[in-house]
C-alpha cells in the first residue's frame, strides 16, 4: 500500500511524538509498504492561530501524489490528523490538550487568553465533527482513550507500540544512580524531582538527560539545583546520543519518570526493556498502565515529600531493584506490544 | 452555573446600576456570581454580601473569567458607565444585555480609547450602518448635525453585538431589527424590577377634585432633551388652571439654570420645585405624595424604562410617549401623550385628572398589578438561566463566522487583482467552515 502518516511538529522541539512517527514509518516500510511522513508545523498562539493551522490542514489534498493514489492515511496528531482522505485511520497521540484535559489546570495556557473559552468550545465541536470522518480510531494508550471518552464522547481502543529500537535495550548490574531521560518541561516535572531530592535523607544521585523545550526553563531548573544545594545529587547531562541513553538505562539502579498525565510514556517501556524498576506518580497517566506499586516499580503521590519517601526506600533497598526490573520486563512482554500487531490493526 | 456579571453599580447614577442592584438577590439564588463593577467607587448595598471586583482588573484575570460558565455584560449608551465593559466585551465573548439598542453616543464617548481612535469612526459607521449611515455620520464630522440628531439615525447595535455570544434586550420593538443584524441567539425579556418580596406597598391614593392641587412629578436622569422638559413647562404655563398644578423635578439636571430661567420667563417658577438628585427613600416619598408622573421620552434610544416600573411600584398614574418600548405598555396601565400633540395631550390629561381622577387612579393600580405579574426579578432570572443554557450549548459555533470574516479580509487583501482565485478560495473556506458547524458526520 501507499501510505502517508500525517502528524504535527513544533519546530525546534523533538520528543516522543516524532519518534512515534518515525518508528511507524520504519515498521510500515519493513513490511513492504511505501510510506512517508507528512509533518505540519504547528503554532497555537494567539488561539485563533489554531484554527488557521487546522484550516490549512483541511485544504490539503492527499488523495494522490504524482497521479498515483494514496491508499491510506494514518493521522497521529492534531491538527494534522484532520487532513481529509477517504481511507483515513487515526492513531491518536493526543488532542490539543490545553482545550481538554489541561483546561482548568495550572498548565492550561489557553485560559490566559480573553477568547480562550470560546476557542475551547469551538475546538470541542470541531473535533467531534471531524473525528467522525475516519474509518477507524485508535488511541496510543488507555490514558489517551480515557480522555477521548471523557472530553469528546468517543470510545476508542488503545493500541500500544514498542519504543524505538526496542530490541536494542539491555541490562547490566546497577550502579548507584537514578536515570530521568526526557524533554525538560513543566509537564515532565523535573522540578518535582528536584524538590523531592531536597527532602531525601539518602545520598541519592539523579542523572537528568534531555533538552529543555524552553531554554529559560532549563536555566530555571539549574538555578533551583543550586538554590536547593543539590549539586552532589544532580547531574544535568543535556541531550545524549541513543547509545548513551541505552547505556544509562542499562546501568542505572532505577528509572525516574513522574510526568503529569502523560499520554503514553516511552520511558516506561524503555525502562522495562532494560529490566529496571520505574518510579512514577499517581497522576502520571500513561506509565500507570504498566507500573504496579511495589511490584515492578513504585508509585508515589505527586508531592516532594511522598516522592522523596519512595526514592529513599529504593536507595535503602537496592537489592529489590533487579527483581522489580525483571517483573517489568515480564509486564512488557505480556501486553502484546509489537509492530506486527500495530500494522495489522492500522491497515485492516 | 458560574457567572461573571459586569455592570456599573451604585453610587454610579445610572439606571443600569440600580437594575443590577435590584437583581442581585434573585441572581445569587440561581447563580454563583462574580460581580465586576465598572466604577471604582462601587459599594455593596445592604442587600448583598457579594464581593465586588473592579472591572478594570478583568484583563489581568482571564483564567478567572474563562473558568466561569459565562460572562454577562450590561451595556447602555453612556460612555461614563460602560468604558471597561465595551473594551472587554470585544476581547472576551459573553452575553450582552443591551439596555439601549442605540449606542452611538457610547461609541463616540469611547472612540479615543478604541483601536484606531477618531480615524476609525467613519470606517466603523460604514461597516455597521452602510452608506446611508456614513452620510449621516459625515454630517456630524462636518458639524452639520449634532450628536443627538445623528444618534436618532445611527444605532451601532451591530458594533455592540459583534462579539456577543448572545444578546438580551428589553424592548420588543427592537427584536426584528436586531435579529436581522446579529448571528448569535437573541432574546427579548420584560425589564425586571425587584423581587416580589422587596416591593414597596403603594399608598392608598385619592384626589379631591374640589380642592387638591395636582402634584406632577418628573424624575430620573434628565440630562437629555428627550425627557421633554421644555414642552412640559410650556404646557404648564399655558394650562388654563395652572394654579392647581405643581411640578416636582427630581434628579440630575445639568441645565437647571436654563430650565429655571425658562420657567421664570413663563411665570411658573413658583409652581416648580427642583429637588436635584435624591436618595432612593426620598424619591419614594416624593412618588407617594405625587398624583401624576410625566414619563415622556421622545425620541427614545431603544431603552426600556426602569422609571416606568418604579412608577408602577407606587401605583402612580402616569403619562408616557407611546414610542419604542412604551408602545407596548399594556392598555390601561398608563396614558399616552403623542409626540406631535404634546401640549394639547398634556392639557387634556391634566384637565381630565382634575375633573375625574378615578380612571387615572385605576390606571396606577393596574400598573402595579402588571408590575407584579410581568416584571418580577425572579421570573427574569429564570428566563435568563434558560437563555444562558442555550447559549452555552451554541458557543463554539460563535467563532466560525468570525473566522470566515477574517479569512475573507485576508484573502481580499492578498488576492485583490485575481477575482476568480478569490472567489474559489472564499467558497472553499466557507464550505469548510460550514462543514465544521454540522453535527458529526462525514463531510468529504
Amino acid at each position: 500500500m501507499r501510505i502517508l502518516i500525517t502528524t504535527t511538529h513544533v519546530p525546534f522541539v523533538t520528543g516522543g511524538a516524532e519518534i512515534h512517527a518515525q518508528s511507524l514509518l520504519s515498521a510500515l516500510k519493513k513490511r513492504g509498504h511505501e510510506a512517508e511522513i507528512v509533518s505540519i508545523p504547528f503554532k497555537w498562539y494567539p488561539p485563533t492561530t489554531i484554527f488557521d493551522h487546522l484550516m490549512a490542514c483541511r485544504l490539503l489534498d492527499l488523495s494522490e501524489s504524482s497521479g498515483v493514489k494514496v491508499d491510506r492515511v494514518i493521522g497521529l496528531k492534531f491538527p494534522a490528523y484532520h487532513i481529509p482522505h477517504p481511507n483515513k485511520v487515526l492513531w491518536i497521540l493526543h488532542q490539543h490538550r490545553t482545550a481538554f484535559d489541561l483546561w482548568g489546570t495550572p498548565n492550561c495556557d489557553l485560559a490566559n487568553f480573553p477568547d480562550g473559552q470560546e476557542i475551547r468550545d469551538a475546538l470541542d465541536k470541531v473535533e467531534r465533527r471531524l473525528l467522525s470522518e475516519s474509518l477507524a480510531l485508535f488511541a496510543n494508550s488507555q490514558t489517551v482513550a480515557d480522555r477521548l471518552k471523557k472530553y469528546s464522547g468517543i470510545t476508542v481502543p488503545p493500541l500500544y507500540h514498542p519504543p524505538k529500537d526496542a530490541e536494542k535495550f539491555y541490562t547490566v548490574p546497577a550502579e548507584p544512580f537514578l536515570f530521568f531521560p526526557s524533554r525538560i518541561s513543566e509537564l515532565k516535572r523535573q522540578e518535582l524531582v528536584l524538590r523531592a531530592l531536597a527532602f531525601t535523607k539518602e545520598p541519592i544521585v539523579v542523572h537528568f538527560a534531555g533538552r529543555p523545550d524552553n531554554p529559560e526553563y532549563g536555566r530555571k531548573l539549574e538555578s533551583l539545583t543550586t538554590e536547593l544545594k543539590l549539586e552532589k545529587k544532580v547531574r544535568w547531562l543535556g541531550p545524549i546520543s541513543d547509545e548513551e541513553m541505552k547505556a544509562s538505562y542499562a546501568r542505572c539502579l532505577a528509572v525516574l519518570y513522574p510526568p503529569k498525565d502523560e499520554d503514553y510514556g516511552y520511558v516506561t517501556l524503555e525502562a522495562m526493556l532494560s529490566s529496571k524498576p520505574i518510579i512514577t506518580c499517581t497522576d502520571s497517566g500513561g506509565p500507570l498502565e504498566f507500573v504496579s506499586h511495589e511490584q515492578n516499580g513504585l508509585v508515589a503521590a505527586s508531592t516532594p515529600e511522598s516522592l522523596a519517601s519512595s526514592l529513599d526506600f529504593l536507595w535503602k533497598n537496592k537489592s529489590w531493584a533487579p527483581q522489580a526490573g525483571r517483573l517489568g520486563l515480564d509486564t512488557y512482554h505480556s501486553k502484546n506490544i509489537s509492530w506486527d500487531h500495530v500494522v495489522k490493526q492500522l491497515l485492516a | 452555573m458560574k457567572l461573571n456579571w459586569v455592570s456599573p453599580l451604585p453610587p454610579a447614577r445610572t439606571d443600569i446600576g440600580q437594575y443590577t442592584e435590584r437583581l442581585i438577590p434573585a441572581l445569587t439564588a440561581q447563580f454563583d456570581l462574580t460581580l465586576w463593577a465598572e466604577n471604582a467607587d462601587a459599594t455593596q448595598s445592604a442587600a448583598t454580601s457579594i464581593p465586588i471586583r473592579n472591572a478594570v482588573d478583568m484583563g489581568s484575570h482571564w483564567p478567572t473569567c474563562n473558568y466561569c460558565d459565562l460572562t454577562v455584560y450590561q451595556i447602555g449608551n453612556d460612555a461614563r458607565f460602560h468604558g471597561w465593559t465595551a473594551r472587554w466585551m470585544q476581547q472576551h465573548p459573553g452575553i450582552l444585555i443591551l439596555h439601549d439598542t442605540c449606542v452611538h453616543e457610547l461609541y463616540r464617548g469611547l472612540l479615543h480609547s478604541l483601536p484606531g481612535g477618531e480615524e476609525a469612526y467613519l470606517p466603523t459607521i460604514l461597516r455597521y450602518e452602510g452608506e446611508s449611515g456614513l452620510a449621516t455620520a459625515r454630517a456630524l464630522t462636518e458639524r452639520r448635525a449634532s450628536p443627538e440628531e445623528v444618534s436618532e439615525h445611527i444605532s451601532l447595535s451591530g458594533w455592540a453585538c459583534e462579539n456577543a455570544l448572545g444578546v438580551i434586550i428589553h424592548n420588543p420593538d427592537e427584536f426584528t431589527r436586531l435579529s436581522s443584524l446579529i448571528h448569535s441567539p437573541l432574546s427579548c425579556l420584560p425589564l425586571p424590577y425587584k423581587s416580589l418580596s422587596a416591593l414597596r406597598t403603594p399608598p392608598a391614593r385619592s384626589f379631591d377634585s374640589s380642592k387638591d392641587k395636582l402634584r406632577l412629578i418628573v424624575f430620573g436622569f434628565l440630562n437629555s432633551p428627550n425627557r421633554r422638559l421644555t414642552a412640559i413647562l410650556e404646557a404648564l404655563a399655558s394650562f388654563p388652571q395652572r394654579s392647581r398644578l405643581h411640578l416636582d423635578i427630581v434628579g440630575d439636571l445639568p441645565n437647571k439654570t436654563d430650565i429655571a430661567a425658562q420657567a421664570s420667563s413663563l411665570g411658573i417658577l413658583s409652581q416648580i420645585t427642583f429637588h436635584g438628585y435624591v436618595s432612593d427613600d426620598r424619591l419614594a416619598a416624593l412618588l407617594d405624595q405625587s398624583h401624576l408622573a410625566l414619563n415622556l421620552r421622545n425620541p427614545t434610544r431603544g431603552e426600556a424604562s426602569g422609571s416606568q416600573l418604579r412608577i408602577w411600584e407606587h401605583a402612580l398614574p402616569s403619562l408616557i410617549t407611546p414610542l419604542g418600548w412604551y408602545k407596548h405598555v399594556p392598555h390601561g396601565t398608563a396614558f399616552n401623550v403623542f409626540p406631535d400633540n404634546e401640549v394639547h395631550d398634556l392639557h387634556a390629561h391634566w384637565q381630565g385628572f382634575l375633573s375625574s381622577p378615578d380612571p387615572y387612579l385605576a390606571a396606577g393600580l393596574a400598573g402595579n398589578a402588571h408590575l407584579k405579574q410581568a416584571h418580577s426579578a425572579e421570573q427574569y432570572v429564570t428566563s435568563l438561566k434558560s437563555f444562558f443554557e442555550q447559549v452555552i450549548e451554541w458557543r463554539g459555533h460563535s467563532l466560525l463566522p468570525k473566522l470566515g470574516r477574517r479569512y475573507a479580509q485576508q484573502i481580499l487583501g492578498d488576492c485583490g487583482s485575481r477575482p476568480q482565485a478569490l472567489s474559489y478560495l472564499q467558497t472553499r473556506l466557507s464550505n469548510e467552515l460550514a462543514c465544521w458547524a454540522k453535527p458529526a458526520s462525514p463531510c468529504v
